[in-house]
């Protein structure tokens, strides 16, 4: 369904943030990329979904193709017509609009009628007493909850997620994934998810991708993931069967990196 | 009781002036500086129109509006949307530059001549107790309710407003949730550059075109900072407050202390409650 | 291999390898050779300049001077510490009215004026500086436009009542040493204060105060999270640059000598604005380059005009083209480059820095 193949971003037009990254999604799939702060992974979402002129960022090599369009360079609005939605990993929401003025904001003549309004708060029923207050007073996981209505309303067939449970309460993370499932089965979505939290990500992926330094390190089904070392002394901290601080963790990461 | 009237017309205009401040903002959170130039300018030109169609100015007024609504387009094609991203001081900077601009043309062509706008319907209305009201300013009062109304109802109920708003707040996020972007705050800018024009217009018509119409645009400023820059309904209560002092002031203390007087009020209001009295409460901030 | 080869690669690399934090801080324009080489040519244009320059050019070089200053104390406050401050000129016009004062009631050397003259700016910095405890952006920015119209009320009816009609005038100042009488001494002593402003302010900026200030630019509330004091950084950051420009006010009032409220419009607080603007906000060489442009622009204009041969008739209306003129040229370098003047400076540096490379290549990791 979606093919990037050896994508390079620069931003500010000096730094290169990503290079040559290449993965497929197919349809119906989970498909989670981990990876540390400023892999990358950010990025390659936004490069999927679109850069406006103010984020100084540029798609400089390869090509990514949605059901074989190819949609670089495209505007996140554009983008959003296509189907593919992302749900940020800040500003996620307006905030001094209230609740439900924030869903209401499509525009006539695409899928979103009264009808679809409703349905959406049987998904989010903790966002119903909060439909007048102003977003910008929501707590972190009401804005999450919030946030990913207004991307299912965009009737999305693919639906990209940066940082899910950014901020959250294990519980929230939980509830919210229970969420993500059953919209994903009612709707028919293909899910790229974005995630530090590593153990979240690979309970529920098909697919994962590991990335490193603006690259693809390590790609592979989560058992697999899941059995390696380095995934897991980096992303979930354990060595051999034992857990490890995260300290010792770094350590042993950053002589890695430049050792091999 | 002079002064009822003459305060109720002041407070029309200034609040159509306020309202050309407020929508500006409210499309793209940017105070216009160049509204006193543009509303000058249009008033020009609704002179010149009538001067060179010959009869009544009613469809040069119609020109001007529509040509008012296609300049706002322009503008923000060819100065705002280049600068999408940019520090809003420096969007501001080139709304000054704008005025400047437009500004020259005005002296270069016009010279600063001042001339009045007549509106086609001219005629004196006499009523008991010894009040005399005119068309302009039945025109003028009308005018400001439909505007204001048409506006506050747009912006507060229709699809197309809140997706102004969302636009003006977080442009990113409003492309990503399939809003066009460039197509929104176009027309965002296109009305307001209307209303900017039916402003000066009405001030034309009411007060006469002259250069004196930059002091009085400033006071539209101070009017929707009183009222709250993203508050429509604001406006009317602020321009009330501000011509009553106003008049009040010229009439019973010292007319020249009446030209500070709005900026006073607007100073006070700025310390006591930066953001109006009925803006959005801008404390809606995260680390 | 040999010592003296590795001593030759030290004193190539020597320069660009900083080992500590205090290396890396300091703030040098002789370090490395390319440096040393080009430092030395720019001092040796900058004392021949005034010897083989028309007058007319050694006047327009010194009114640069003087803007730099103001402007870099502008930039100081609304690009380093963030804070929008309208009352630029009506600072000037106090720095200048109090040296104006102060020549007139006795025949001090130009310190005396100077200091005055600071020490004015600052206690309005400070009354400028207040509402910042409370007010932020644009509506901080109202407040300085007040006190911009109250300084200028007050100075006006100064030059009005004291019996000043076209301005207070005075005699070419002294040094205590030298009377500055002519252009050429004013070029090397506006030179001078010129490279102690920008010495002064780079300074600032890698001590505390300076990081306060970016911090609280950046993100005040997380500012005053991590313990910084951000109502009285922002007070700091008013003072000092308020004081730095009245001393500009008042090098300008003793410069052409003569002193008169007209000078000192919002106008002139609009073409700051467009100097740091137009040369790039936060930055000392942005500063320079935009009171390059600026201040240079209607003597071009003028220039161009007299060259083209344009009939007298329209010289009349030569003051609405001018500022029409100005009014294109900011848009004209806003649109080109919204970061200013010195954003290009960085891309040419940065194109030859990374140089065969097109961009900063990724971290190579092994695994």
């Amino acid at each position: 369904m979606l093919e990037v193949s050896k994508i390079e971003v620069v931003y500010h037009r000096v730094s290169t943030a990503i290079q040559g990254v290449s993965f497929e999604v197919e349809k119906g799939m989970i498909f989670a990329i981990i990876g540390s702060n400023g892999a990358g992974k950010t990025t390659i979402l936004r490069a999927i979904s679109g850069f406006l002129g103010l984020d100084n960022a540029m798609i400089t090599d390869g090509v990514i193709r949605f059901n074989g369009e190819k949609i670089n360079g495209l505007l996140p609005h554009q983008v959003s017509r296509k189907r593919i939605v992302l749900v940020p990993e800040r500003n996620k929401v307006f905030e001094t609009l209230s609740t439900h003025e924030n869903l209401d904001i499509l525009g006539a003549g695409e899928k979103a009628d009264k009808g679809s309004l409703d349905r959406i708060y049987d998904y989010f029923p903790a966002l119903v007493p909060r439909r007048k207050a102003l977003a910008g007073y929501l707590s972190g996981g009401e804005r999450q909850m919030l946030s990913m209505a207004q991307a299912l309303l965009c009737s999305p067939k693919l639906l990209l997620i940066d940082e899910l449970s950014q901020g959250l309460a294990p519980m929230i993370i939980n509830h919210l994934i229970e969420i993500l499932l059953k919209m994903k089965k009612d709707f028919e979505l293909t899910v790229i998810i974005v995630e530090q939290n590593a153990k979240v990500a690979l309970e529920i992926a098909d697919y994962a991708v590991v990335m490193e330094n603006g690259r693809i390190v390590f790609d592979g089904i989560p058992e697999k993931l899941l059995q390696h070392g380095d995934v897991k002394e980096f992303y979930l901290g354990k060595k051999g069967d034992e857990e490890k601080s995260y300290h010792d963790v770094k350590q042993y990461r950053r002589s890695r990196r430049w050792w091999g | 009781m002079q002064i009822i009237l003459p305060t109720i017309i002041l407070s029309c205009v200034y609040a159509l002036l306020g309202a050309g401040f407020i929508i500006t903002y409210k499309s793209s959170r940017i105070i216009n500086f160049a509204f006193a130039e543009i509303a000058l300018f249009f008033c020009y030109i609704v002179v010149f129109l009538t001067f060179f169609l010959g009869g009544k100015t009613t469809i040069p007024i119609m020109i001007v509006l529509a040509l008012g609504f296609f300049f706002g387009l322009m503008i923000y094609r060819f100065l705002i949307r280049p600068m999408i991203g940019e520090s809003v001081l420096s969007t501001i900077i080139l709304t000054v530059a704008l005025g400047i601009i437009i500004n020259a043309v005005s002296a270069l062509i016009w010279k600063g001549e001042v001339q009045t706008i007549k509106f086609a319907w001219r005629n004196l209305y006499n009523f008991p107790g010894g009040i005399n009201i005119s068309s302009t300013e039945i025109i003028t009062i009308i005018a400001t309710i439909v505007l204001f109304a048409a506006l506050g109802c747009f912006y507060r109920f229709s699809k197309i407003g809140r997706q102004m708003r969302a636009a003006a707040e977080n442009i990113l996020l409003s492309s990503q949730r399939r809003i066009n972007i460039y197509l929104i705050t176009g027309v965002a800018w296109g009305i307001s550059v209307f209303i900017i024009g039916g402003a000066g217009i009405l001030f034309g018509a009411n007060y006469g075109v002259s250069i004196y119409m930059a002091n009085v645009a400033l006071k539209g400023l101070s009017v929707a900072l009183v009222g709250g820059l993203d508050s429509l309904r604001g406006a009317v209560p602020a321009a009330v407050i501000i011509a009553l002092s106003e008049k009040l002031t010229a009439y019973y203390i010292n007319p020249r202390l009446s030209e500070a007087i709005p900026f006073i009020i607007m100073l006070i209001v700025l310390i006591v409650r930066p953001w109006g009295l009925f803006g959005t409460e801008e404390e809606i901030e995260r680390v | 291999m040999s010592v003296s080869n590795d001593r030759r690669r030290k004193k190539i690399i020597g320069p660009y390898l900083k080992r500590s934090y205090a290396e890396d801080m300091v703030i040098s324009a002789f370090d490395t050779p390319f440096r040393k080489k080009w430092m030395i040519v720019g001092i040796i244009c900058f004392c021949i300049f005034p010897m083989v320059s028309p007058p007319f050019f050694l006047h327009l070089a010194n009114l640069i001077a003087i803007a730099c200053i103001s402007a870099m104390a502008l930039n100081l406050v609304v690009g380093t510490v963030g804070l929008l401050s309208l009352g630029h000129a009506g600072f000037m016009c106090a720095g200048a009215f109090t040296a104006g004062i102060i020549s007139l009631h006795s025949d001090m050397p130009i310190w005396i004026g100077m200091i005055a003259a600071g020490l004015v700016g600052a206690f309005l910095g400070l009354i400028a500086g207040l509402p910042s405890f409370r007010l932020k952006g644009f509506y901080l920015g109202i407040s300085t436009l007040a006190i911009h119209f109250i300084i200028y009320y007050i100075a006006s009816e100064y030059q009005f009542h004291a019996g000043f009609g076209y301005g207070i005038e005075i005699e070419h100042p002294s040094t205590g040493i030298v009377a500055l009488s002519n252009g050429k001494r004013w070029y090397f002593f506006l030179g001078f204060f010129v490279w102690l402003t920008g010495l002064f302010i780079a300074n600032l900026l890698r001590t505390r105060p300076g990081r306060a200030w970016i911090a609280i630019r950046d993100r005040d509330i997380a500012a005053r999270v991590m313990g910084i004091p951000v109502g009285r950084y922002k007070v700091l950051g008013f003072v000092v640059s308020t004081s730095i420009t009245s001393i500009a006010g008042a090098l300008y009032a003793y410069y052409t000598n003569l002193v008169t409220i007209e000078q000192y419009s919002f106008w002139l607080t609009i073409s700051y604005f467009a100097m740091i603007i137009v040369g790039g906000m936060g930055s000392i060489l942005g500063s320079i380059l935009g009171a390059f442009l600026i201040t240079i622009t209607p003597y071009l204009l003028m220039y161009l005009f007299g060259h083209l041969g344009i009939p007298p008739s329209i010289m009349d209306y030569f003051y609405a083209i001018e500022s029409g003129t100005f009014g294109l040229i900011i848009i004209f370098f806003l649109l080109i480059e919204p970061l200013g003047l010195v954003e290009i400076w960085r891309r040419v540096s940065t194109f030859f820095k990374l140089w065969p490379f097109r961009y900063k290549p990724l971290m190579i990791t092994k695994r």
